[in-house]
């Protein structure tokens, strides 16, 4: 029988700077080999989890077949090496991260979206289900885009973050209307602590941090939504969960960011898959019809 | 536009104490009404020395000195000459001009307008003859917070009339493009422009907790305090012993270990992105050239 495995997922600071400097030295070589990019490059790995809290998270992944389906999602991109996404556990830290050549996402992150996640649904619409999928989706795909500007050598100015955001965003957007509404609604919900109180009060210091503010993010997420499909997401606007003065320069933003995506990502994508992945009716096959019974 | 007003005033009712004071988003933190792909280009042969530039005369008297000062320090035949390298498919116009009251600067293709109130702004800021705790001279945060604002609109002007692909929230992209700009304007003017423009946001980074309104987190702009630390994390990040004083001071560790990978990004998407858009012999002209007036330039005082 094969060893289970409990390896858990680690990703301390040192770490980190190290293999990001160092990606950044080996983008030539990356995109050297691109020669022999190719599509379905996406392996996947669910680590068990040795905390017994983490079970129920892990077996409801496992179950719902979450990385089988973002593994199938992103399998147009022809990837220059082979890219793993995995799920485990992070000695209690909610995290998610990308370094070359895998993604990791934290049984504890994954938890804590279910932990969030609305009893009914929100005066937005956003159904439990809905939120569970879009937010689970929003942070694969966030670290997707980092994966991609990294193997690509994407040369990026302004914020990688933002850049991320912008990136899972775009390709939520190019799903079917309905689906589209799904998941940057149920993304947005990520953030819905953050957007409730008329006043943020923080630490000077909290702005020095590389990523947005949260608020900023789901600002910016709607944003994006809202200059992709204007009557789809009228209501955004209209109930003032997007501020007027903001939605005016929306149109443009999301034309800035296909833009991007046209001369940065689509060079590196298999149209032909791609049309397949876009086609396929996702939402009705992963909502499943009674969270309850998934529920750890 | 809700910030413009409060900072305004902020800027009139401060005594400017140094660079640990703060502040003001100015309105940089409101330009920005670039159009992008909205228009096609000309696909006609792009070429260098396509800057053009106005002193249009304002109508309020209070500005006539600001026009005469802008004026008589050619800073917008500055500008031309710094942008001259830049091979471009139309004409592009700086202009400085009155804006009825309103503090602002902004691209709209193909033109990049510089209100004289906001030039105005950045004059009252820097306080005659006093030199701040940083180490800020009032010519440096004049002319810091001048190429500041002005890189930032032609930063939207590149990017648009270039047509250079972005993913980044373009109010970001233009601010790394000022910086990545003065920080080649050579060694010595880069730490006194870097300390310039860092003097803009002097009221917003003041004391060490912050009230925002949740309505300024959806500003396409970065918020003045995270403008801050991304300008001096850049700079940082170019030349750690030039700007050593800027983690000793002002740039939290956590972000500054971090600094010299997000400057060679930067470096790396300008050498991929913007290089390729200038003429070689220009451009090494515009590098030997000393951009600042002397340290002992006559003070500010009108």
């Amino acid at each position: 029988m094969a060893q289970p495995k409990t390896l858990k997922l680690r990703r301390s600071i040192g770490v980190v700077l190290s293999a990001a400097s160092i990606s950044f030295v080996m983008m030539s070589q990356a995109s050297a080999a691109e020669t022999n990019a190719k599509t379905n490059r996406i392996k996947i790995e669910y680590f068990d989890p040795p905390n017994p809290a983490l079970r129920g998270v892990y077996e409801l992944v496992k179950k719902r077949r979450t990385l089988e389906r973002i593994q199938q999602v992103f399998s147009p991109f022809r990837l220059p090496v082979e890219l793993t996404i995995k799920t485990g556990s992070c000695d209690g830290v909610a995290n998610a991260w990308y370094i070359r050549p895998a993604i990791s996402v934290c049984y504890e992150y994954l938890n804590q979206i279910l932990q969030s996640l609305p009893a009914e649904p929100t005066p937005e619409g956003v159904t439990r289900e809905d939120a569970l999928i879009g937010e689970t989706f929003y942070v694969f795909a966030h670290e997707m885009g980092h994966a991609t500007f990294d193997l690509f050598a994407v040369p990026m100015l302004g914020d990688r973050e933002n850049a991320a955001d912008h990136f899972a965003g775009y390709l939520m957007l190019q799903f079917g209307k309905d689906e589209a509404r799904a998941l940057i609604m149920g993304a947005a919900y990520t953030y819905h602590k953050y957007v409730q109180n008329p006043e943020v009060m923080a630490p000077l210091k909290a702005f020095s941090d590389i990523h947005g503010a949260p608020a900023q993010r789901y600002y910016n997420l709607l944003c994006l939504a809202y200059g992709a499909e204007p009557t789809v997401f009228a209501d955004v606007v209209a109930k003032g969960y997007l501020p007027k003065e903001r939605a005016t320069g929306c149109k443009r933003e999301y034309d800035q960011v296909a833009h991007g995506f046209r001369e940065l990502m689509t060079p590196h994508v298999d149209q032909q898959l791609a049309k397949q992945v876009l086609d396929k009716s996702w939402l009705s096959e992963v909502r499943a019809p009674d969270l309850s019974r998934d529920q750890p | 536009m809700f910030l413009s007003r409060p900072c305004l005033f902020s800027i009139a009712a401060t005594t400017i104490a140094g660079l640990a004071a703060f502040g003001c988003p100015g309105a940089l933190a409101q330009s920005g009404a670039h159009r992008v792909g909205v228009e096609s280009l000309p696909s006609e042969e792009r070429r260098p020395n396509r800057i053009r530039f106005e002193y249009v005369s304002p109508q309020n008297p209070r500005h006539d000195h600001v026009h005469r000062h802008v004026k008589e320090g050619a800073a917008l035949e500055k500008v031309q000459q710094l942008f001259s390298p830049f091979r471009l498919p139309i004409d592009l116009t700086v202009k400085t001009v009155g804006c009825d009251g309103r503090s602002n600067a902004w691209y709209q293709r193909a033109v990049v307008s510089l209100c004289y109130e906001y030039l105005d702004q950045i004059w009252q800021s820097a306080t005659p003859e006093e030199t701040t705790a940083a180490g800020v001279t009032p010519i440096d945060a004049v002319v810091g917070q001048f190429f500041y604002v002005v890189l930032h609109e032609f930063g939207h002007a590149m990017f648009d009339l270039l047509r250079i692909p972005s993913f980044g929230s373009a109010e970001d992209v233009a601010d790394q493009f000022s910086t990545y700009m003065m920080l080649h304007m050579g060694k010595d003017d880069a730490r006194r422009l870097i300390s310039g423009a860092a003097y803009s946001y002097r009221n917003s980074v003041r004391s060490s907790t912050a009230f925002v309104p949740l309505k300024a987190f959806s500003d396409m702009h970065g918020l003045p305090a995270q403008r801050f630390y991304n300008l001096l994390c850049i700079a940082y990040g170019a030349d750690p012993t030039a700007f050593a004083y800027v983690v000793a001071k002002y740039l939290p560790e956590d972000r500054a270990r971090d600094c010299k990978r997000e400057y060679d990004e930067v470096t790396f998407a300008f050498t991929t992105l913007i290089v390729p858009h200038l003429d070689e012999d220009l451009t090494k002209q515009i590098l030997n050239k000393e951009w600042l007036p002397p340290q002992s330039a006559e003070p500010l005082v009108d």
